[in-house]
């Protein structure tokens, strides 16, 4: 520390090690924050068709059976918004249980909500984003089907954690007609 | 090539391959030697080599500047958490480090309210040869020390 070059190297290298620790702290903090959001998901009504022409270079898709689900969803996100929150992911996935797998999730419906503006979710008679259709290509079997609303805070500094928000059951029927159709 | 077992092929001092592996030679020291780039740089000597405080001012330094970077963090992440935003916590943040720049780096007369006390130089004409090397030697390391300061 007797010149300026020394006492500006030491003092910048300390400086930067508070700067972890401080960095450090605020991460580990975050999920400390209490937050009370209120959400609440129906479920208006679940369509099982076959024969829909999502890949034609995949055969044996046109005869798999898939899901349309219509849904409402009512949300207030806007406390889950604190100073270490960069962008809140909510999600919708089914969960089932098929024979031969235990644990079966997929993701329906996604959205990102980047602000406390975007925060107040108010959705009606929305359909599934993503296409619903069991591994097996049918869902014979299917049973203890839920249909669960995630929320996802991504923070700015630390790890992201899953807030399971609310979970209603599912049924998947099978599609009509399609035991004896031949897939066409 | 020749192998180095063998005497190497008689080579004109003035040849152009000699000249030639001469030039590269020097050119390789200057672009890999780290003390060629060192002395180049002693343009920059009076701006990062000046600024000396005794040793008491070092001491103070050093505990001042850890108390202020503390303090900084402190207040930085309560101004952040009561307002609620990330960007506030940094950037306050900054402005207390640019405060501590202010406070420790440029050598201020409290830094300096100890110098050192150097014992006075020998009276010169006495026993020859003992009296000249000294005077030599410590002619040699008073001239270490750069010129800016009393300290």
């Amino acid at each position: 520390m007797y010149n300026f070059l020394q006492r500006l190297s030491a003092i910048t290298s300390f400086a930067m090690s508070t700067l972890m620790v401080m960095a450090i702290l605020i991460s580990v903090t975050t999920p400390l924050i209490p937050s009370s959001p209120t959400h609440s998901l129906t479920l208006r009504g679940v369509q099982t068709t076959t024969g829909r022409r999502v890949d034609t270079l995949d055969k044996k898709s046109r005869s798999a059976e898939y899901a349309q689900l219509t849904f409402d969803v009512d949300a207030d996100l806007t406390s889950m918004f604190n100073w270490n929150t960069k962008l809140l992911f909510a999600y919708i996935t089914a969960d089932y249980r098929a024979p031969g797998f235990e644990t079966n999730r997929v993701v329906v419906w996604d959205r990102i909500v980047r602000n406390r503006r975007q925060a107040k979710l108010r959705l009606r008679k929305h359909q599934n984003k993503y296409l619903l259709r069991n591994y097996a290509l049918t869902f014979e079997g299917v049973e203890a089907a839920n249909l669960t609303l995630h929320i996802n805070p991504v923070p700015y500094l630390g790890l992201m954690y899953d807030r399971s928000a609310t979970s209603i059951p599912l049924s998947l029927p099978r599609a009509a007609g399609s035991a004896g159709q031949a897939g066409r | 090539m020749w192998h180095r077992t063998q005497k190497p092929p008689p080579g004109n001092p003035r040849s152009l391959s000699f000249l030639a592996s001469a030039q590269l030679r020097l050119v390789f020291i200057r672009f890999t030697s780290v003390v060629h780039f060192a002395e180049s740089m002693d343009f920059l000597k009076p701006v990062f080599e000046s600024g000396r405080i005794d040793f008491e001012g070092q001491s103070l330094a050093s505990s001042l500047s850890t108390l202020l970077i503390a303090c900084a963090g402190a207040v930085a992440l309560a101004a952040g958490f009561v307002l609620q935003r990330l960007d506030v916590c940094f950037y306050a943040y900054a402005l207390c480090i640019a405060a501590t720049y202010a406070v420790v780096l440029p050598p201020w007369p409290f830094f300096r309210r100890h110098p050192l006390v150097w014992l006075p130089r020998k009276a010169r004409g006495l026993a020859s040869g003992a009296s000249s090397s000294s005077a030599q030697s410590r002619r040699t390391l008073v001239e270490d020390v750069s010129d800016d300061d009393s300290c």
